[in-house]
């Protein structure tokens, strides 16, 4: 199997792919996916929040989510962002890239696959 | 909310500016957090110091809350293209205040938005109820009308019927093409109510004619065989159910008496069921009977011997894929085989019909659909012309907002998004126009039945359905389109450095040079072709109808007042009908006012006819019956002795009927003139005619011609004049019989009269009944209803053009004018006069108008044959009409280019340097 040449996404984070991983299940608000992914990793990825909103409003800007105000009787109104066609696209895509990376990994240093 | 006016500070302190929703949404993660750091047991300071540092955080980040970045200088959604609908909210606002910075100018656009739109939706809806949408009360698919063009019956485009001959014969031989007949003829019966007798209308048909149609009753049952020979039950229309029975179930069973006999209610037809025409208030079953007598199928009295000949009106379904040709072939292969008994049995004139087979829905139809698809081409032209100012008005001000869309697009604004921007504001203009055109539509189709002529079909079924409504999104679509795509065509173009260093004016002679200025002369030059072309065919239409008017009819319409006289009630003794007919005439000679009264079984512009044969009656050796003898083909009427003169009708030749002329003195007959050229050269008198027993004289048979009358124009001014006879009541055994016309001559008002009228026909008998009473004046004018309609729609089409133009020339030449200031300004310093200007500016205009007229008038010209079924006394291209709609065009376009022309010339050379 060829490799394929792996993308600059990669190199700059995983950023992306959790937070469309997240949304991937349903919408869910801002602060929820920041408590998420500390939660789910269990600490293990320590999630730098402050770049959260700016990669959500990028995400926005490419079309891979949608953010809509949502209000519901006697709470804050919140802002729900939303996974788009294109962003269960942009996921696959991606999925398969770590995919290939561990892959990739694992002939060279041995790793066993998750 | 503590967190948001925190958020705010701090970005505020890093010198950044967020949007508000940024700010928002942080604060509420900051809110969350902080929450959470409670709820893990933090005290509220140091939930504050985590909060604040995850704040300064954000603040910090390198790559920062990208939207705080691209935040726009001035209107945020210029900058986000990428989604194509961000930013609609602030566009449609935008429109708004536009729309509201200069309420003038939308409110002419929408005002003509709105007319054109209500004048193409109106005239859509009356062809969609009339010509397109399927029939209420019957499924139409495959439903034919039938009749025959025998050469007994000339008369058959206006009376389209067949006979029994022809319906039987073709129904009982098992047809192929169609699915059955079904014949129905029109009646009128007198009906024994609570208040006595009244004359009410029915239709006779027969059992095959509902199943047929595709109708069921309402309530109760359709006819059956049995009901055409024993003729004992009634179906109600619907409204009379409601009228006499409330509507109340229980109708079905009761009796009503009709023609002295007692008929058993079986049934109630729906209520859009208006079949033959929406006057029929009660249904009888009718047996059509075969043309050859027998035991089985006897004779009204009973024959079985013999040949007998009925005529009715008749619709068959034909099967599927069938053509209407194929069905009229089969009916003439079917009847050709039987021909030969008619031939030899003396109904020659019957046998060899040709029938014809035509769609209903085409035949309902037939008379108006031309002239409705005129008026509905004559709409959309206007509609062209009225959204052409629009545009043309959009043009305009799309160049004066050239530093205004220059300035946005310095901001940022794309291309894409000025043209956008346009398109919101000209649709919602558009949106505006065509929901007040809706308006309109739907006020105009409510007066619009009072408008129409009575006889005008489907007048019931014009309503605003589905399709009117696509009909109008779609223009207002299209009117939203066309009106943005030449601005934003304009915005595309546009040249940030001219735009912006342009001081408003225009360089010099820009008359015609900018593509904007070319689209605006042709926008006006098309809307004076359109005026031109409906302006000619008002016109043309306008003079036909007055030439219908004042044509000679062969009568004096004037002063005389008209009414349908019937004497109803059964069991009448034998002469009471004309000791009643001559009661009333007696009475009304002897009132003051009146000059003449008489009686006449068929009125110009009355739709019945009798068509008769009559034969040479010149003795013969051989004897009667002269059935091969020469036939004339005529008209009959059978007139009181004052007729003539009562009508005004002129005796060319011999004499009018006389009071001696009676039962017992030699038969007489009258004829017309066309009667007179066509049989007889010119010189009927004392030619003897056999009119066979169509006029019953006892034991005479031979009638000798003694007057020649004028032609009487009896149906319409447009149709060709028919051969008539005329024979007198006095002559006829039994006198007058069934309904008459009555016919007074006035000294005065004839309506004066009307009044009077019923009161003698009531002293004479209370079961004389008076109908249709108006005068002949009426009656004419009543009858041209349709022409006039088309020209007074078309005249209005025409002003609402030749308005058009006018402002799209007085608007275009105005603007050219504050345009060219300087350029006037610099050729006055150089020494043209005011007249040099003014002529420079009329010129300009009268180049359009005298372009726009040699197309409308090239238009008008090719097409005027179109033009040609709807003109009487007129030709197409009449070069008077021409003539006359040139010149006015011309004196309207002088007027509205002199205004501005006058203003060009007092422009001060000095100021317009200055500017």
């Amino acid at each position: 199997m060829a490799l394929r040449p792996f993308s600059k996404e990669l190199k700059k984070g995983s950023a992306e792919l959790l937070i469309l991983a997240l949304l991937e299940v349903r919408p869910r608000h801002g602060y929820e996916i920041g408590r998420l992914i500390v939660e789910r990793s269990q600490g293990a990825l320590n999630y730098h929040i402050a770049s959260l909103y700016p990669t959500l409003y990028k995400l926005e800007d490419d079309g891979l989510v949608e953010g809509r105000w949502v209000e519901k009787a006697g709470q804050r109104r919140r802002r729900y962002y939303k996974i788009t066609p294109a962003g269960r696209k942009r996921l696959s895509n991606e999925r398969s890239l770590w995919q290939d990376f561990f892959v990739a990994l694992d002939r060279v240093a041995g790793l066993k696959q998750p | 909310m503590k967190w948001r006016a925190i958020v705010h500070a701090e970005f505020t302190r890093h010198g950044k500016s967020v949007d508000d929703t940024i700010v928002e949404e942080l604060a509420q993660h900051a809110a969350d957090a902080w929450e959470a750091a409670r709820a893990d047991g933090e005290p509220p300071d140091a939930a504050d110091a985590r909060v604040l540092a995850l704040i300064e955080s954000w603040c910090r980040a390198t790559s920062g809350p990208r939207r705080i970045d691209r935040a726009p200088l001035v209107e945020s959604a210029f900058a986000d293209g990428r989604r194509p609908l961000s930013g609609l909210g602030l566009d449609v606002r935008m429109a708004f205040r536009m729309i509201a910075r200069q309420p003038a100018f939308a409110a002419v656009s929408i005002v003509l938005i709105a007319l054109a739109v209500a004048a193409a939706t109106s005239l859509f809806s009356v062809v969609n109820g009339v010509l397109l949408r399927p029939l209420p009360w019957a499924k139409v698919d495959g439903l034919v009308r039938v009749f025959e063009t025998g050469r007994a019956l000339p008369l058959s485009q206006s009376t389209p019927v067949v006979t029994n001959f022809t319906y039987r014969t073709w129904a009982d031989d098992h047809p192929q093409t169609i699915d059955g007949l079904g014949g129905w003829s029109d009646s009128s019966m007198s009906l024994d109510g609570p208040s006595g007798i009244e004359l009410v209308s029915l239709a006779r048909t027969t059992a095959s004619l509902f199943p047929l149609l595709g109708v069921r009753p309402l309530l109760g049952v359709s006819f059956t065989d049995a009901d055409e020979r024993t003729d004992d039950n009634v179906i109600l229309s619907y409204g009379f159910w409601q009228e006499r029975f409330g509507g109340r179930p229980d109708a079905l069973g009761q009796r009503l008496t009709l023609a002295g006999k007692p008929r058993t209610i079986v049934g109630v037809m729906p209520r859009e069921f208006a079949f033959p025409s929406p006057e029929t208030r009660l249904w009888l079953a009718e047996r059509i009977r075969s043309a050859f007598l027998s035991a089985r199928d006897p004779g009204p009295r009973g024959e079985t011997r013999g040949l007998t000949i009925g005529l009715y009106n008749a619709v068959a379904r034909l099967k599927p894929a069938v053509t209407p040709e194929q069905a009229a072939s089969e009916a003439l292969a079917r009847t050709k085989a039987v021909s030969p008994i008619l031939e030899n049995g003396g109904f020659a004139a019957f046998a060899n019909p040709k029938v014809a087979v035509v769609p209903m829905l085409e035949w309902l139809v037939k008379d108006v659909k031309p002239a409705l698809w005129m008026l509905l081409t004559a709409g959309v032209l206007l509609f062209a012309a009225a959204i052409g100012n629009v545009a043309n008005m959009q043009l305009v001000r799309a160049s004066s907002r050239q530093r205004e869309i220059a300035i946005r697009a310095a901001i940022g604004a794309g291309s894409g998004r000025l043209v956008r921007q346009l398109f919101v504001e000209t649709s919602l203009i558009a949106a505006i126009g065509s929901a007040i055109g809706l308006g309109l539509t739907s006020a105009l189709l409510r007066v619009l039945p009072a408008a129409l002529p009575e006889d005008f079909p489907r007048a019931e079924d014009i309503a605003i359905d589905t399709r009117v409504l696509m009909v109008v999104t779609s223009l207002a679509i299209v009117v939203s389109v066309v009106i943005a795509l030449l601005p934003s065509r304009m915005a595309r173009r546009v040249k940030l450095t001219s735009a912006l260093a342009e001081d408003g004016s225009a360089p010099v002679g820009q008359s015609l040079r900018s593509p904007a200025a070319r689209a605006r002369a042709l926008i006006i030059t098309g809307q004076v072709a359109v005026a031109a072309v409906l302006l000619v065919g008002a016109a043309l239409l306008a003079q036909s109808f007055a030439n219908q008017i004042r044509v000679d009819r062969g009568y004096q319409p004037a002063s005389l007042l008209t009414a349908r006289l019937t004497l109803i009630g059964r069991g009448l003794p034998a002469g009471a009908r004309p000791i009643f007919f001559n009661e009333v005439l007696d009475r009304l000679a002897a009132t003051h006012g009146v000059t003449h009264a008489a009686l006449t079984s068929h009125l110009p512009l009355t739709p019945s006819e009798l068509p008769a044969q009559i034969f040479d009656g010149a003795p013969k050796p051989q004897g009667y019956p002269p059935f091969d003898r020469r036939r004339m083909d005529a008209m009959l009427r059978i007139v009181s002795p004052d007729y003539f003169a009562a009508m005004g009708i002129r005796v060319l030749r011999g004499r009018g009927f006389t009071n001696q002329d009676v039962v017992s003195s030699e038969p007489v007959m009258v004829v017309n003139e066309a009667f007179a050229k066509k049989y007889f050269g010119g010189q009927p008198l004392d030619a003897l005619l056999f009119p066979g027993d169509i006029v019953n004289n006892g034991d005479h048979q031979i009638w000798k011609v003694v007057g020649v009358v004028s032609d009487v124009v009896h149906r319409g001014a447009t149709e060709p004049i028919q051969p008539e006879v005329f024979a007198t009541f006095n002559q006829q055994r039994g006198g007058p019989y069934g309904s008459q016309f009555l016919t007074v001559r006035t000294a005065g008002d004839p309506a004066a009269l009307s009044r009077e009228l019923r009161t003698i026909v009531r002293g004479a008998s209370p079961n004389g009944v008076l109908e249709q009473v108006m005068t002949m004046d009426a009656r004419v004018m009543r009858s041209l209803s349709r022409p006039r309609l088309y020209a007074a729609l078309l005249g209005g089409f025409g002003s609402f053009a030749l308005l058009i133009a006018a402002i799209g020339l007085f608007g275009g030449l105005a603007y050219g004018v504050t345009q060219r200031t300087r350029e006037i300004g610099v050729r006055t310093a150089l020494g043209a006069t005011p007249r040099d200007i003014v002529e420079l500016v009329l010129r300009q205009g009268l180049v359009m108008t005298v372009c726009g007229i040699a197309i409308g008038f090239g238009i008008a010209a090719s097409t005027g044959r179109y033009l040609s079924g709807f003109l009487f006394g007129v030709t197409p291209a009449n070069p008077a009409t021409f003539g006359v709609v040139g010149v006015a065009l011309v004196l309207v376009a002088g007027i509205a280019c002199a205004i501005p022309a006058r203003r060009a010339a007092k422009i001060d050379a000095i100021q317009a340097l200055k500017r």
